[in-house]
């Protein structure tokens, strides 16, 4: 039995979902590092394929996306992570019209019609800012482990404003609100909604309607999700595991690719 | 079809457009004639051939900006930060003269700026008018044409007559028919020659005798002529934009690498630079005069009022050669285009048809994100 494979190689993560021809996923693997590379990228290939009990033999078509698609050595097509992460979402929840993913370099809003396709995007254009890259310089300069970010930014009543546009400039803010004495609590807050205010702004340049999913690791974090909520004035789905939806749509890609060919 | 010749024609016009400046002082050297450069859009070339001096197009150079810096500002676009720096930096001793005209501030900008830093050049401007449609702009512009002309046949040493100006015009004129030629052939067969070839030979018809070009240009027309043209596959993309500079070639090749092919454009480095002939009906200061105000592409540098508007302009072209989308290329810091992009972004979606503005900038940018977003873009199109 053949199976479809997608991969994301992103700028912090690289992720392989396999899917089996009804399209039901068979395993997946989320391998983090500092570079991801090629083999970062075959790690998390070779493990997902462990975890299915699959070897690359058995493997009918991969589909590379993501940043560092075009810089791995395997794969028989690349398509771009907009068009994966609108794939997998809409797989996951059929009728979605807005994706936002927040990853670690990178944020797009897609805007999908009726019928699932893409009708229009935005991406962050030469600025990390608002990005996982932002939650991590903060968190550093907080000194506060990554992952509790999301739920202390929810415990404060009064957000610090948080002006500065630049990741680094806003880090010597917090820095300078840290030494006046502001709550830590005040802080985070501050920072999610610098987050929020950001992806508004790219929201805005595509529009949004409902359903609206959020996808990429910046998704794990309730306090971004809730402040874009408010902001936004709808709700926001997560899926369960939001760091894969870019791999999970490469691999339905891979399954049409594989279904074309047994066609022929 | 003879690769080596179509090979050989294009090593020309590279070499002519590699370094272009230095190319100049070899040139120079060895053809003993003065050279004067004029600034993107507007100006009459043929008054400076008629002169008997070579005309070439100012470009934009790959150099880091430097020495620039201490006469720009940071926010200017980029040909005008790198023309200045270059200048600062005495690359364009080379040019007996340079003529600006107003198509924008940093283009007024920039002639008062280098009149300060290379004293020993001169710098003249030609003050077309911006408003096309009030009285007595036609005498306006006959006025403006003829005080350049004095000033060119100061910098040349003898006058230029009615007979050479007319010459002149006819030399430009076939010119302009053989790039519009090859344009059709692209336009055919847009494998045939690749964008960034297309703008290499547009280029290099800025930057050398349009005697020599046109005899090239002959050559490669036949030998593509003799091609059988391939089925295009893959999206058809109009590109628009760059209203007085060429994109970089990375750009284009990104686009082209996409699973796209660009089948007509509307870059001044390209189909704007020789779409329009000048109509020799009567004096040739006149019949210049004409092509300016009546017959050029419309574009956001003047107010024309009447007439169509650039962004039914290109809506227009894009029907007509049936692309499936538009790729606008925006200079970043380039105040016309970016003024007048929220009315092409309008007239597209309301013809249904779908595009990307992607900006550009004088300094490297990271290419890979803008090869995801037009490529992305190519996905969405289905």
């Amino acid at each position: 039995m053949n199976v479809a494979v997608g991969v994301d190689i992103g700028s912090l993560t690289a992720k392989s979902v396999v899917l089996d021809s009804d399209c039901r996923v068979a395993s997946y693997k989320v391998i983090q590092g500092k570079i991801v590379d090629e083999a970062a990228a075959v790690a998390s290939l070779q493990q997902a394929l462990a975890a299915a009990r699959m070897t690359r033999a058995e493997v009918g078509f991969l589909v590379t996306t993501g940043y560092g698609r075009n810089m791995v050595s395997f794969g028989e097509k690349n398509i771009t992570e907009i068009s994966c992460h609108a794939r997998g979402a809409q797989f996951l929840f059929p009728g979605v019209r807005t994706v936002i993913d927040i990853g670690g370099q990178d944020s797009k809003v897609i805007a999908l019609n009726g019928g699932g396709s893409v009708v229009n995007f935005a991406m962050n254009d030469k600025c990390a800012a608002g990005t996982g890259r932002f939650l991590e310089v903060m968190a550093h300069a907080l000194e506060v482990p990554l992952d509790e970010m999301g739920m202390l930014s929810l415990k404060s009543e009064d957000p610090a404003l948080i002006s500065s546009i630049c990741t680094v400039f806003a880090e010597s803010e917090v820095i300078s609100l840290t030494a006046q004495g502001r709550s830590r609590l005040d802080i985070i807050a501050g920072i999610h909604e610098s987050i929020a205010r950001r992806m508004h702004s790219l929201v805005n340049q595509v529009g949004v309607s409902s359903p609206v999913v959020m996808s990429g690791g910046v998704a794990k974090n309730a306090g971004v999700v809730r402040t874009l909520e408010r902001l936004l004035k709808t709700e926001i789905i997560l899926p369960p595991e939001p760091q894969i939806v870019g791999a999970l749509g490469a691999a339905l890609f891979a399954v049409e690719e594989l279904k074309k060919n047994v066609e022929v | 079809m003879s690769e080596s010749n179509v090979s050989d024609i294009m090593n020309r016009f590279r070499a002519v457009v590699d370094t272009p400046y230095e190319k100049l002082s070899t040139w120079k050297e060895a053809n003993g004639k003065k050279v004067v450069a004029c600034s993107p859009m507007h100006f009459p070339e043929e008054l400076i051939h008629a002169a008997g001096m070579l005309p070439v197009v100012l470009q934009e150079t790959g150099e880091a900006v430097t020495a620039g810096f201490s006469h720009v500002y940071p926010f200017f676009c980029g040909i005008t930060r790198n023309i200045i720096d270059i200048a600062a930096k005495g690359e364009l001793n080379v040019l007996d003269g340079v003529v600006y005209t107003d198509i924008c501030i940093q283009n007024r900008n920039a002639a008062c700026t280098l009149r300060q830093i290379m004293p020993t050049v001169y710098v003249g401007y030609l003050q077309l008018p911006t408003s096309l449609t009030r009285e007595g702009v036609m005498q306006d512009t006959i006025r403006e044409l003829e005080k350049t002309r004095a000033s060119l046949e100061e910098l040349a040493g003898h006058k230029i007559d009615d007979r050479s100006l007319e010459q002149s015009i006819l030399v430009y004129n076939k010119n302009r028919s053989l790039l519009r030629r090859l344009h059709e052939l692209r336009r055919g067969s847009p494998r045939l020659l690749g964008f960034r070839d297309m703008q290499v030979v547009v280029k290099s018809s800025m930057l050398m005798p349009k005697e020599e070009h046109s005899g090239l240009i002959e050559s490669l027309v036949a030998q593509l002529e003799k091609v059988t043209p391939s089925p295009l596959e893959g999206k058809r993309l109009f590109i628009s934009g760059h209203l007085c500079q060429s994109p970089k070639a990375d750009i284009l090749d990104v686009v082209e690498g996409v699973g796209a092919a660009i089948v007509d454009d509307d870059l001044y480095t390209g189909y704007r630079y020789y779409a329009v002939d000048v109509e020799l009906d009567g004096d040739p200061i006149e019949c210049l005069a004409r092509r300016y105000l009546n017959k050029s592409i419309p574009i956001p540098t003047r107010s024309d009022i009447t007439g169509i508007r650039w962004e039914e302009y290109i809506v227009q072209r894009v029907n007509d050669i049936g692309a499936h989308g538009v790729v606008v290329l925006i200079a970043k810091y380039c105040e016309p285009h970016i003024f007048h992009y929220p009315f092409i972004k309008q007239a597209l979606a309301r013809a249904g048809i779908p595009h990307i503005m992607v900006e550009t900038e004088h300094e490297v940018v990271s290419l890979e994100a803008v090869r995801t977003r037009l490529q992305a873009f190519v996905e969405m199109l289905g």
